[in-house]
């Protein structure tokens, strides 16, 4: 080897340096987004109104699902490298955290709200009961920062991600090569949550008559109909809007709901409605998981609703509710329950 | 031998310097002429330094720590009248030096008026997560309620009534009512034309005066407003201000 040799070798090698350093920061997006892998057919229910949820930017694929579905699940992701999403969210209570008024994050700390559950969210727009979040994609990158959640930095999340080779592998498959970036994360994780569609209960079967209500339930619905259904539209059960129910502030939270994004006073108290699908399985309920059975909820509207300034119109002076009225109603809410739902081995942990 | 050794050399600070460009993700027509932003960051007048202390107009001392602001919506007017777009976002961070360089490819060689945003328009604030600058690792966005920080200034001061004497400033919010964006106007006449020579690259020198938050259309002292994080009224006074921030230094041609 002469000494040119070795003088061009060496360039050669400081070249392919000096190129990586000063291109490494610089992948563009290309058009399309580079998407690869097996397509998964995302399928509206028939009767149900269209997803609010974009998929042109983010198809679904077996790939990005598989990685969505390996990121909500794993603990290394937090601060404590225990602390999943999948922690608050399980998936037997539908996705909420069983039992549990608050939440525990990292270093023994609390939520202070209680968890909600995980469905249907391709026909959700704002996220958090204050609405606060405006995009599926970027609603995970609130619970991963925040200190009494998984308590950790995006940075620290992708750089984990970067150094795991299984990981690498995985946003390869569904994304076309190893680069690991927030908005791949975020839309691997939506493509997981997307899929999860809820829509197999027994009200389900009734409306596509595959099965048929009993007394209880029939004259429940026709209630439910008459009293509820303003606010739980069906066929999500919500309409996606934030009302003041008639409570009283929870002094120890001193959370102001809607109000707390909108810096508007006729917010106040304002907390997105929940869906009822599955509520048999979700309590406690309401946003700081004050009521703890659905009996307690049904005893709020019928007699201790505040009618403060902010009150809803549908609910300021009560709703008439007899004990008899009550049982109906929840005969019905239980057909809510979709036990195909709490058990799909789809939406387990990986194995 | 020699010339060999200094061929590479050359080639080697070449595509370096062609990677760095870039940095910057390129919109509008990729044409044969390019312009150079520079931003220089100030304290009224004096280069602004972060670590350093320094006054208020209202002569309160602060340290700066923090000082970024996204340029994008990049317009510039030909002399014959077109109006060019540059659909690139760039998060100008005074912690990064190369980020205070825009460098755009344009398409004619004469303009006469270049107009741009501070901060990120209403669009990018409701499409989901983002890359490049607007990547959210890039700490310049609220998770719990989805949001860019158009800008950012941080420092600490003896008389901030915070208990670590912080001075934090998250200038945002998208919303009607709420939008912290401000539109940016510069006329180049006269000697300040820009008028492109064969091959070569414009630069437009700006400057920027972080003194400008603090008193211009509003007087804001940090004693009593020593924290601004959230999208609102302050917010928008604070908008205000910066919307003054920038002031052409000169053009030069190449």
């Amino acid at each position: 080897m002469t000494r040119l040799h070795t003088i061009l070798l060496l360039f050669v090698v400081c070249l392919g340096l000096v190129t990586f350093e000063a291109c490494k920061k610089n992948d563009v997006q290309l058009p399309g987004n580079g998407q690869v892998g097996t397509p998964l057919a995302f399928t509206i229910p028939a009767g149900w109104p269209a997803t609010a949820y974009n998929f042109d930017s983010n198809k679904i694929t077996k790939q990005g699902f598989e990685l969505g579905r390996k990121l909500f699940y794993d603990g290394n992701l937090a601060k404590d490298g225990f602390t999943s999403c999948a922690s608050c969210h399980q998936q037997f209570a539908a996705f909420v955290t069983f039992d549990h008024d608050f939440s525990h994050g990292v270093n023994n700390t609390f939520t202070t709200r209680n968890a909600t559950g995980l469905q249907n969210l391709a026909w959700t727009k704002n996220f958090m009961y204050d609405g606060g979040i405006n995009h599926l994609d970027l609603q995970p990158l609130a619970p991963l920062t925040a200190p009494n959640e998984m308590g950790e930095t995006i940075t620290g999340v992708l750089q984990k991600l970067q150094a795991d080779g299984k990981y690498r592998q995985m946003f390869t498959a569904a994304f076309g090569n190893d680069q690991i970036t927030t908005q791949r994360m975020t839309r691997a994780l939506s493509q997981f949550i997307l899929m999860m569609i809820n829509n197999n209960s027994k009200y389900d079967r009734v409306m596509r008559n595959e099965a048929s209500f009993n007394l209880a339930e029939s004259l429940g619905y026709k209630i439910f109909k008459s009293k509820c259904t303003n606010c739980h539209t069906e066929p999500l059960f919500t309409d996606n809007t934030f009302r003041n129910t008639g409570i009283s502030i929870n002094m120890n939270i001193k959370d102001v709901g809607r109000m707390k994004v909108t810096n508007n006073p006729l917010d106040s108290l304002k907390f997105k409605v929940p869906s009822l699908r599955n509520v048999e399985v979700t309590a406690p309920y309401g946003h700081d998981g004050r009521f703890n059975n659905l009996d307690i909820v049904m005893e709020h509207y019928r007699s201790r609703v505040i009618n403060g300034p902010t009150t809803d119109p549908l609910v300021k002076n009560g709703i008439s509710l007899s004990n008899f009225e009550i049982g109906q109603i929840k005969a019905f809410l239980y057909t809510l329950t979709d036990s195909t739902y709490l058990t799909d081995k789809r939406f387990s942990a990986p194995q | 031998m020699k010339k060999i050794i200094i061929a590479l050399g050359l080639l080697a600070v070449l595509v370096y310097l062609g990677c760095q460009k870039e940095i910057l993700p390129l919109g509008g027509d990729n044409g044969k002429y390019s312009l150079r932003l520079n931003f220089s960051n100030t304290v009224s007048g004096a280069p602004l330094l972060l670590g350093n202390t320094y006054q208020t107009p209202f002569s309160e001392e602060y340290t700066l720590k923090t000082f970024k602001y996204y340029i994008s919506n990049i317009r510039l007017r030909t002399t014959s009248g077109a109006i060019e777009t540059v659909t690139g976002y760039y998060l100008i961070n005074e912690e990064e030096p190369l980020s205070k360089i825009i460098v755009i490819p344009v398409s004619s060689n004469r303009y006469n008026q270049i107009a741009f945003l501070l901060g990120v328009d209403s669009t990018r604030n409701v499409s989901g997560t983002q890359t490049g600058a607007l990547d959210p690792a890039n700490g310049m966005f609220w998770t719990w309620n989805s949001g860019y920080i158009m800008a950012k200034l941080e420092a600490t001061s003896p008389v901030s009534t915070e208990t670590t004497n912080k001075v934090e400033y998250h200038i945002g919010g998208f919303k009607t009512g709420q939008n912290s964006t401000r539109q940016i106007n510069f006329t180049l006449t006269g000697e300040n034309e820009i008028a492109i020579k064969n091959n070569g690259s414009s630069q437009i020198n700006f400057t920027a005066d972080a003194n400008t938050w603090f008193k211009a259309a509003n007087d804001l002292k940090i004693v009593t407003e020593p924290v601004c994080v959230m999208p609102g009224a302050l917010a928008m006074k604070f908008a205000d201000n910066y919307a003054t921030m920038f002031k052409l230094t000169n053009v030069a041609n190449n």
